[in-house]
């Protein structure tokens, strides 16, 4: 089944988000199919093949997370949260649940896009979410790092790095989870001691968030951890 | 309804079942302990009495002991043989056939210089050659012991013999009436000398050899007075006792010989029986049914003071039998048991009222005193509270209250002390004669229970002191747990000098409570609400953009381009305005922070570092220096970022073009101080104090970019992690510092 002709379920209780969206990822070749609440979203997944769901949370009749854990007891394909609820906690309780992907609305319409076809991706692809550590390689989320070849794969697509990059990104994923500072991985991965190189590291950071990340300003990947350091989370297993 | 009459008419025999049985046993006991107490009585009397004989007896009973009988002999001899010499050289006695012949009688004889009255003291003038003879005997005194000593002595062909020391003398022709060596054998105490030796027979039967030298010398000397030619060893002298008057004397030996020896053990069973029974009646014996309390009552009082009666009436019995003893007999024995037999009835049956008043619980009630005082409590405390509500004790202010009870008791104990500088002054003071003669001494009675009294009132003066001290201290507590925002509800009796402070208080810790929870609602109410207008304002807020984004799309002119464009910037302006407000309403209410121990110079690098290229594009040049290497404060990481983010952004917007941004750290004092200085774009007319507000822009025209808000969030994230920012304008300087 090829990505581009994916069936894509849009839930929202406001009919204007939903005729937007839909007329937004039509654009790009989707096949777009509509509810309006968590009931309807339910009949709707039942009666057609959907390779991906957009859904609200606050929704009348069943809200986005019953509806969520209730796809979930059968059905493993990639959804993503959309919620003017934005706080941390909201986040967090979602991808707990069992949503993938979390966007904050109002939305960058590109980056929705952009989300989209990650999680697609990934699930036609790779279909599990974890980080593995087998012999040569570290899958994190939707990153995929083959330390034989030095290869970084986002969600299917290969990205370049330089080697830097490269040397930065193989120590944060490789040690998931922890904190670096900064002179902690300029001595890793220059292997001398640094004076004032927090520029030059945050620098290096910035280049990969731009490369790896969907949104840089928000990674979901590289995290600063402010008044610390730098580091990449382990993700959240489905449950 | 008929099984339960059943059961009830059930539990009722049931109930009489017992009563019977209870009574039928208690009947029993009450006769056995009649029986035994009688058995006790009658014979324990018999027994008291023996032993108080047999006390008497061998403490006091007439020559019974040894020195008794010795010393009585001995002075009887010698007494008697004084009067034989006179008798002899007065030769008051002729012979007459074997009759008297010389009485010594009253009236008062004058024998030379000697007066000899038999009723009262032999009064002897000093210097008398008989005074040695003679001693001033009390015979008053002596007269009982020496009256039934009767003496004899034998002179050649006669003999003198009297009865008692105050009979009458005889001399009688020598006959065979005394026999030397059989002189012991009818006598109950006696004593033989024959000139050289002498010897006694003792009341307990023992005959011995007396040997005191002494008083074998007076003898002696006695016997030669007699006369001058006489033969010594021809005298014989005789002291018995007579046998009517040793019985007479000895009354108690009567006693001990007549009344039985009874086993002490048997009697003491026997009133041990008697008083296990008498408990074991007085328990079964309930009159009532359980529950039902008899009708008339009596107080407790009486019961209570016959059984005392009873009680000291008995020993008083005891008290007279251990005294009377010597006038004991058999009637008086079965007098006593029937008496005491009436007393033991009384006492049970006071027993008895007082077990079943405390089954029935009206014991302490029931007293008659009882009931007066607390009648007199009551008026007292009646007419007390009548004169604290006239006098409007209540109105006082606690120091008036506690100035009016030390005053009080001031007065009292000038009172007081004034009554005792009496007393000890000579009231109430008695006189009387003792060992050392006259003296007077303080009646000791009214001193203690004056003093008793004063104590009494000062404890209760004290105690009441120190009640309102701790009701004070109680105060003090309450006040500081509302001081700390704790919630002190405290209770007090109204009539605590501290009831109406406390209530008081109460209603501030109250108000205070309230208070504290409307803040709490109110500020959960100001998130609550900015959370739903925020999310009300995203919706549409969402579909503006995304139909802004679709337009776009679509062809249009250049100039409809530039329209949507301007939709489109003003579209994302709203949403990090309407973020902002979110931001800042959440920050100011406190929630959701999350403070950690983080790296100051680390955050401020970190942020620098990050923002480079937004640094870059602005085209100002920031001028850093940063120290120390690092310091470590507490606060929220995400926040601190955001906030110094905008102070440098604020710096980047509003610096005036070709000037440097400078930016210090420093540890001052143990805090970290943060430094950010510009010189601004455009003329400040605004304070520090004043930029800082929420939606107050400098430019204001509002024009540029921004919403007012970036300084406000600042300075609240940096105030939620715990620190300080103030920002101050110094003619086209503007400087920003914050404290750590």
């Amino acid at each position: 089944m090829d990505e581009l002709n994916a069936s894509v379920l849009v839930v929202d209780d406001n009919r204007d988000i939903v005729e937007a969206i839909a007329l937004l990822l039509e654009k790009e070749g989707y096949h777009i199919i509509k509810a309006y609440d968590g009931m309807e979203a339910l009949d709707k997944l039942v009666n057609n093949q959907i390779h991906l769901i957009l859904i609200d949370i606050m929704m009348p009749r069943m809200d986005g997370l019953s509806a969520i854990m209730k796809i979930r007891e059968k059905n493993n394909i990639p959804i993503i949260v959309l919620s003017a609820k934005s706080e941390d906690t909201d986040k967090v309780l979602g991808l707990s649940i069992g949503a993938d992907d979390y966007v904050a609305k109002p939305y960058n319409p590109m980056e929705l896009t952009a989300r989209v076809k990650a999680n697609l991706r990934r699930y036609m692809r790779l279909g599990a979410i974890g980080s593995a550590v087998t012999e040569n390689t570290v899958i994190i989320g939707g990153l995929e790092l083959d330390m034989m070849q030095k290869k970084l794969t986002v969600d299917g697509e290969e990205i370049r790095l330089t080697a830097t990059e490269y040397k930065i990104l193989e120590l944060l994923m490789n040690n998931a989870g922890r904190i670096f500072s900064a002179e902690e991985i300029y001595q890793r991965v220059w292997n001398e001691e640094g004076y004032a190189v927090e520029n030059t590291v945050m620098v290096h950071i910035r280049h990969i968030r731009e490369k790896i990340e969907i949104n840089p300003k928000e990674p979901r990947y590289v995290k600063v951890v402010w008044g610390l350091g730098y580091k990449i989370d382990k993700q959240q297993e489905r449950s | 309804m008929e099984k339960e009459n059943n059961e009830n008419k059930n539990m009722a025999n049931k109930n009489v079942g017992t009563r019977f049985v209870k009574m039928f046993f208690s009947m029993i006991f009450l006769i056995l302990m009649f029986i035994s107490f009688a058995y006790g009585v009658y014979r324990g009397s018999d027994y008291l009495v023996k032993e108080r004989s047999k006390l008497y007896q061998e403490n006091w009973g007439y020559l019974q002991k040894e020195e008794e009988t010795e010393g009585i002999f001995i002075w009887a001899a010698e007494n008697f043989l004084d009067s034989v010499q006179i008798a002899i050289r007065e030769n008051r006695l002729t012979e007459e056939s074997k009759k008297t012949v010389y009485e010594i009688t009253k009236p008062v004889v004058q024998i030379s210089k000697i007066t000899w009255n038999q009723e009262t003291e032999l009064s002897i003038e000093p210097g008398t050659d008989t005074e040695t003879a003679f001693s001033a005997y009390d015979y008053g005194f002596y007269d009982s012991y020496v009256k039934g000593i009767h003496a004899a002595v034998i002179l050649e062909e006669y003999y003198y013999e009297r009865e008692g020391l105050t009979g009458k003398l005889h001399k009688y022709m020598l006959d065979n009436k005394f026999d030397y060596d059989t002189f012991f054998d009818d006598k109950i105490g006696a004593l033989k000398y024959d000139g050289n030796t002498a010897h006694i027979l003792y009341t307990d039967g023992s005959i011995r050899e007396y040997k005191d030298i002494d008083d074998l010398n007076i003898l002696e000397q006695a016997i030669s007075n007699l006369g001058k030619n006489i033969d010594k060893s021809k005298v014989q002298l005789y002291i018995w006792v007579d046998e009517k008057y040793y019985a007479d004397k000895n009354i108690q030996m009567q006693n001990i010989n007549t009344l039985r020896d009874y086993n002490l053990n048997d009697i003491i069973i026997s009133f041990i029986i008697a008083g296990v029974s008498f408990f074991m009646a007085s328990l079964l014996s309930v009159r009532t049914k359980k529950g039902n309390m008899r009708e008339k009552q009596i107080y407790t009082e009486i019961p209570m003071i016959l059984l005392g009666l009873g009680i000291a009436a008995e020993c008083y019995i005891v008290q007279i039998l251990w005294e009377v003893y010597f006038v004991y007999n058999k009637s008086k024995k079965i007098l006593v048991t029937i008496i005491s037999i009436l007393l033991i009835f009384v006492i049970y049956l006071c027993v008895r009222e007082g077990v079943i008043k405390c089954k029935e619980r009206r014991f302490w009630k029931d007293f008659c005193i009882i009931k007066v005082m607390k009648r007199i409590g009551k008026r007292c405390r009646d007419i007390g509270k009548l004169m604290l509500t006239k006098s409007n004790y209540k109105d006082f202010s606690i120091a008036k209250k506690l100035w009016i009870r030390r005053i009080l008791f001031m007065i009292f104990s000038f009172v007081y002390m004034f009554f005792a500088c009496l007393i000890v002054n000579g009231v109430g003071v008695s006189y009387g004669y003792g060992t050392w003669g006259y003296y007077e001494y303080i009646e000791p009675f009214p001193v203690i229970l004056s003093a008793v009294i004063y104590m009494i009132v000062f404890i209760l003066y004290n105690y009441y002191e120190m009640k309102f001290l701790k009701s004070l201290n109680d105060v003090y507590k309450q006040i500081d747990d509302i001081y700390h925002g704790e919630y002190a509800i405290r209770k007090v009796e109204e009539d605590d000098m501290t009831y109406e402070v406390t209530q008081k208080l109460n209603g501030l810790s109250n108000g205070l409570g309230d208070a504290i929870e409307k803040r709490i609602s109110s500020e959960k109410m100001k998130v609550e609400l900015v959370t739903n207008v925020s999310h009300d304002l995203k919706t549409p807020l969402t579909s503006i953009i995304s139909y802004v984004n679709l337009l776009k799309q679509e062809e249009m002119t250049d100039v409809a381009a530039a329209y949507v464009k301007i939709l489109e910037d003003k579209s994302y302006q709203l949403r990090d305005i309407v973020s902002d407000v979110f931001d800042l309403a959440k920050a100011n209410s406190g929630q959701d922070v999350e403070i950690e121990t983080i790296d100051g110079i680390m955050l401020i690098n970190q942020v620098l570092a990050d923002m480079s290229d937004t640094i870059e594009r602005s085209g100002k040049i920031i001028k850093a220096d940063i120290r120390p290497d690092t310091f470590f404060i507490k606060g929220d990481g995400k926040k601190l970022y955001r906030a110094l983010q905008n102070l440098i952004d604020n710096a980047l917007k509003y610096s005036m073009e070709g000037t440097r941004i400078y930016i210090n750290s420093g540890v001052m004092e143990d805090n970290l101080i943060f430094v950010i200085k510009n010189i601004a774009a455009y003329e400040m007319a605004f304070s520090g104090d004043d930029i800082v507000e929420r939606f107050v822009r400098g430019d204001e025209a509002r024009t540029s970019e921004g919403n007012g808000l970036g300084l406000s969030i600042a300075k609240s994230f940096i105030e939620v992690s715990g620190g300080k920012m103030k920002a101050e304008v110094d003619g086209d300087v503007f400087k920003v510092t914050v404290r750590f």
